[in-house]
């Protein structure tokens, strides 16, 4: 890749040369035709002298134009050094006195500011053009590279959807109470097709509302409240108002199962969970509390799910979103998560 | 009479497990049930039981860590919803193991095999439990705790781009903010992953996964673009190394 690149850059400096040397001939030309100097010829080797040592300062000195904040002073100056060099060589080359042109005879000095601007604004319209197309080119990169990383988000949480033991354990559980505890067996099944059904629905890549994303929550934790029985206490307060607030699915769930998983099914004694929902100025607020044993031990991996909802968010809504894991003072983790409450 | 332990942390399944038990094998002696894997433990050294069968997912400890401490002559059952390593492993070593929701003729063919071979094969079982249970990667940084106002942040390390340490702070830089936490370089480099992060000098460890480029000064160090981010980084000579490969 290198390679290539510093071919088309010796390309761009031969380009460059040459446009040079043309632009040089018809200073020549014109100024001959109009009659303002003595002979072609020494028009014509002024006029390169001045062209080709202006272009050969900004081959040399470009690359310090890019660390300069202002798009104009770096041109001007080397602009002006170009100048200066070109005028003293023609002084050599045509008269044998350097500073000629700067003492007896200002006709050069003036063509050559005249043509210098000239030159300098054709150059800098074309290398802010090219600027621009490389911003384009960038900006048209990062959001296909966003884009792609949209799409493995949305294929690891398709895929992360419903966990294989999480599945086979409930069936496990669905089985042990069909004949000690029908009722719960049947309330159990009823949760378990809830998520199946919300997470087919999520394939097909519906939107989904607060309040659908809390059901699907509160299937879950009823289903891991029959697993784990009197460890695990839960609590959903959320204002019936804020239910129809349009919700990207798998943001909220994914924070609940890694309460569950990792905070509360972790500690031995058990502990308690709290979804909470709110509006603050701008922003819904959803908290997911858990007294469970924070990020102590034992929670390798669960980078990967909050991993998910950031990449998600940040496809989602840029920088207007947020998720912040707190450790709460008296243990356990507060996951919050912060979306503008009016959908963009 | 034969004697044997539960240990699962889900009540309703150790409980209807005890059902099936009751029912495929009346005789059967159930000493106890364990709820946790510390729980398990104790149980198991107390009642020393010819047969023990352990749920893998439990609090406190899980069920290989509980089989490695299980004295020579209990026999052990792994029981488990799913999970697929270890159940590859049962099967290659012809370990015992039932799989939820426990079917009862499964069970059935599971204490015949014991009743046919009551001792436990300790020697295959301890060399497999070491396959499945060492393999667990050295503890490394995973959290890094922020202070915040009187709040404590929890920023995983996987988000971090960068750290970039003065001589008493470290900044950590993720991809929307800056923050500082109290460790020093050193004790970052010790703690985290070598293979994601890299000290490319004396202040400054990289998530390498965030590195879009890396180009050569005339120097022959190296200059770091990161991802998202306008900054660059500079490696120190003595870390260039790292980069010559890539």
């Amino acid at each position: 890749m290198s390679k290539g690149l510093r071919s088309s850059r010796w390309s761009e400096i031969a380009g460059s040369y040459l446009w040079t040397s043309l632009f040089c001939a018809a200073i020549a030309v014109l100024l001959t035709f109009v009659g303002m100097t003595e002979t072609f010829r020494e028009t014509l080797v002024i006029s390169f002298c001045i062209g080709l040592s202006i272009n050969t300062a900004f081959v040399l000195l470009s690359d310090m134009l890019r660390a300069w904040e202002s798009w104009y002073l770096g041109p001007i100056i080397i602009t002006a050094l170009g100048l200066a060099f070109g005028l003293t060589i023609a002084g050599i080359t045509v008269l044998g006195q350097p500073w000629f042109f700067f003492s007896s005879n200002y006709s050069s000095l003036t063509a050559g500011i005249f043509f210098g601007v000239v030159g300098f604004l054709m150059f800098s319209t074309r290398e802010q053009l090219l600027q621009a197309r490389t911003q384009l080119a960038e900006a048209e990169a990062a959001r296909a590279a966003q884009e792609r990383r949209n799409l493995e988000t949305e294929l690891r949480l398709l895929q992360a959807q419903i966990e294989p033991h999480f599945l086979f354990n409930t069936l496990g559980n669905i089985s042990s109470l069909i004949r000690s505890n029908p009722d719960g067996a049947e309330a159990t099944l009823q949760n378990l097709s809830r998520l199946l059904r919300a997470s087919l629905k999520r394939t097909r890549g519906e939107t989904a509302t607060l309040g659908e994303e809390l059901e699907i929550v509160t299937a879950y934790l009823d289903i891991q409240k029959v697993r784990m029985g009197d460890r695990l206490e839960t609590a959903v307060i959320v204002p019936d108002y804020l239910k129809s607030l349009p919700l990207p699915p798998l943001l909220l769930q994914p924070l609940v199962e890694n309460a569950v998983v990792h905070g509360i099914d972790a500690k031995i004694e058990g502990g308690r969970i709290g979804v909470e929902a709110g509006i603050e100025g701008e922003q819904v607020i959803i908290r997911v509390v858990d007294t469970g044993g924070g990020f102590g031990s034992g929670t390798q991996g669960s980078g990967v799910g909050l991993r998910n909802v950031r990449e998600r968010l940040s496809g989602l809504y840029g920088n207007k979103a947020a998720l912040d894991l707190i450790e709460n003072p008296g243990g356990g983790i507060t996951a919050e998560l912060r979306l503008p409450a009016v959908a963009s | 009479m034969t004697t044997a332990v539960i240990a699962d942390d889900e009540v309703n399944l150790a409980r209807h497990l005890q059902a099936q038990l009751a029912h495929v094998w009346p005789d059967l002696d159930i000493a106890g049930v364990a709820h946790n894997g510390v729980e398990a433990l104790s149980l198991i050294s107390r009642t020393a039981p010819d047969i023990a069968f352990l749920d893998i997912r439990m609090p406190g400890l899980t069920g290989l860590e509980v089989a490695r401490s299980v004295p020579a002559g209990t026999r052990v059952v792994f029981v488990t919803a799913y999970d697929q390593y270890a159940i590859d492993a049962f099967a290659a070593a012809a370990t015992d193991y039932l799989l939820k929701p426990v079917s009862e003729e499964r069970l059935r063919s599971c204490i015949d095999r014991f009743r046919e071979h009551p001792l436990p094969g300790t020697d295959q079982l301890s060399a497999l439990l070491d396959r499945l249970t060492v393999q667990k990667p050295v503890e490394r940084l995973q959290w890094l705790r922020v202070g915040h106002g009187d709040t404590t942040r929890l920023v995983s390390v996987d988000e971090v781009l960068y750290f970039q340490s003065d001589s008493k702070y470290t900044t950590v830089v993720t991809a929307d903010r800056e923050q500082v936490v109290r460790l020093s370089i050193k004790d970052l480099e010790d703690q985290l992953d070598p293979e994601h992060f890299w000290r490319v000098h004396r202040g400054t460890i990289v998530n390498v996964r965030a590195i879009d480029e890396a180009r050569r000064d005339l120097r022959g160090r190296y200059v770091l673009k990161i991802r998202g981010r306008r900054d660059e980084l500079r490696t120190s000579e003595a870390y260039a190394h790292l980069f010559r490969h890539m």
